[in-house]
């Protein structure tokens, strides 16, 4: 009698694999797991493979989204699940790209001083890594897409929900997570849909757009603000960032822009910047709202 | 950073008997080449043991029993 069960395998670095024990026969009906690919080596793709006694893979089952190396992705694998897909007119469902900065030794520091201004490290200080699903649909602001990329060009060609997170990770000078670190001050320029990049609003050439009025711009119909403020705030990890989603969506035609760029203020102790990460994802509208489960 | 939701298919009633490997992997999108580096946590497997004999499918205590097939 068929029965169903659920297999917890331990943690562990990939590949990971699951060997169907002696008088057994299973039917695989769903497989999650989380990767995590912030060591890894470059990009890559989820997958999932069946591999015979013998040893001949006889599936192979690629989940459909690229991962960018650095990132990370929950995947669940389930008969009659479709990931993205390409839809009419040039749009696209699940899309993204990144523009992700590493810093070397001597790593950019933030002194202790409460006013410290913009910290040294911006993407023109750091090596600029540019990776994309789709370079019809994303485009770095930059052809060089190196110093002085702080943006990501989005060419949207049908309703999009488009979701930005930025992040910045540090660490305390020298090396070691703080337990906590004042991050009061801690100032991004939050992802802001423009009508034209010719704006005269452009965040590339404008001091930092404080949330309140990133708040009030057009299209911009939700945002986080976690580091800002005159309270001090603690944070106990080593990621700092922010995340943005944009319901409303130019249409076709219109540009999107979002950029990034960061001020840390420190009131004790110094802290070093190790990396910079945005990251745009976009979703068709519709299927955004009928994403569904064929079964 | 949160780790971003994906789904991706699966063969439908596929039978995995004895010694038949399924393995989780992190592939280079170009030359599908193994990835290093990447570290997986959370590993659920949900299936259906056409023996009906749970037990022997754990491969640690976390073994968690469901519904039962007619």
């Amino acid at each position: 009698m068929a029965r169903d069960g659920q297999i917890r395998l331990p943690d562990g670095s990939a590949p990971t694999t699951y060997t169907v024990p002696n008088a057994a026969e299973i039917v695989p009906k769903a497989i999650n797991a989380t990767f995590d690919g912030s060591g890894a080596s470059g990009s890559f793709v989820p997958t999932v493979e069946y591999v015979s006694d013998g040893g001949v893979v006889v599936a192979r089952v690629p989940c459909q989204t690229t991962v960018a190396a650095g990132g990370s992705a929950e995947v669940t694998f389930a008969p009659f699940l479709r990931g993205a897909q390409t839809a009419g007119g040039g749009g696209v469902v699940g899309d993204w790209a990144s523009l992700r900065v590493v810093y070397s030794a001597p790593l950019p520091q933030v002194p202790p001083f409460p006013n410290a201004g913009y910290a040294p490290g911006s993407f023109e200080d750091g090596t600029v890594y540019w990776e994309t699903s789709n370079s019809t649909l994303y485009t770095p602001p930059n052809s060089s897409h190196s110093a002085g990329s702080t943006g990501i060009e989005i060419v949207p060609t049908v309703p999009m929900v488009t979701i930005v997170d930025a992040v910045i990770g540090v660490q305390l000078a020298g090396g070691g997570d703080f337990s906590t670190v004042d991050t009061d001050g801690l100032e991004m320029t939050c992802p802001v849909i423009y009508d034209a990049l010719t704006s005269s609003a452009d965040p590339l050439n404008s001091p930092p757009v404080v949330p309140a009025a990133i708040a009030a711009q057009t299209h911009a119909t939700h945002i986080s603000w976690d580091e800002s403020g005159t309270t001090p705030n603690t944070q106990t990890s080593g990621d700092l960032g922010l995340r943005a989603i944009f319901g409303s969506t130019p249409s076709a035609g219109l540009n999107a822009f979002s950029a990034v760029v960061w001020n840390v203020k420190s009131t004790n102790p110094t802290i070093e910047l190790l990396y910079a990460y945005l990251r745009v994802a976009s979703y068709e509208m519709n299927l955004w709202t009928t994403e569904v489960i064929v079964t | 950073m949160p780790a971003e939701p994906l789904i991706a298919g699966l063969p439908p009633d596929c039978e995995l008997s004895a010694g038949y490997v399924i393995r989780i992997v992190a592939l280079d999108p170009t030359t599908g080449a193994t990835v290093s580096g990447v570290s997986l946590s959370d590993i659920s497997l949900f299936v259906t043991d056409m023996h009906g004999n749970l037990d022997n499918l754990a491969p640690d205590p976390l073994l968690v029993p469901s519904s039962e097939l007619v």
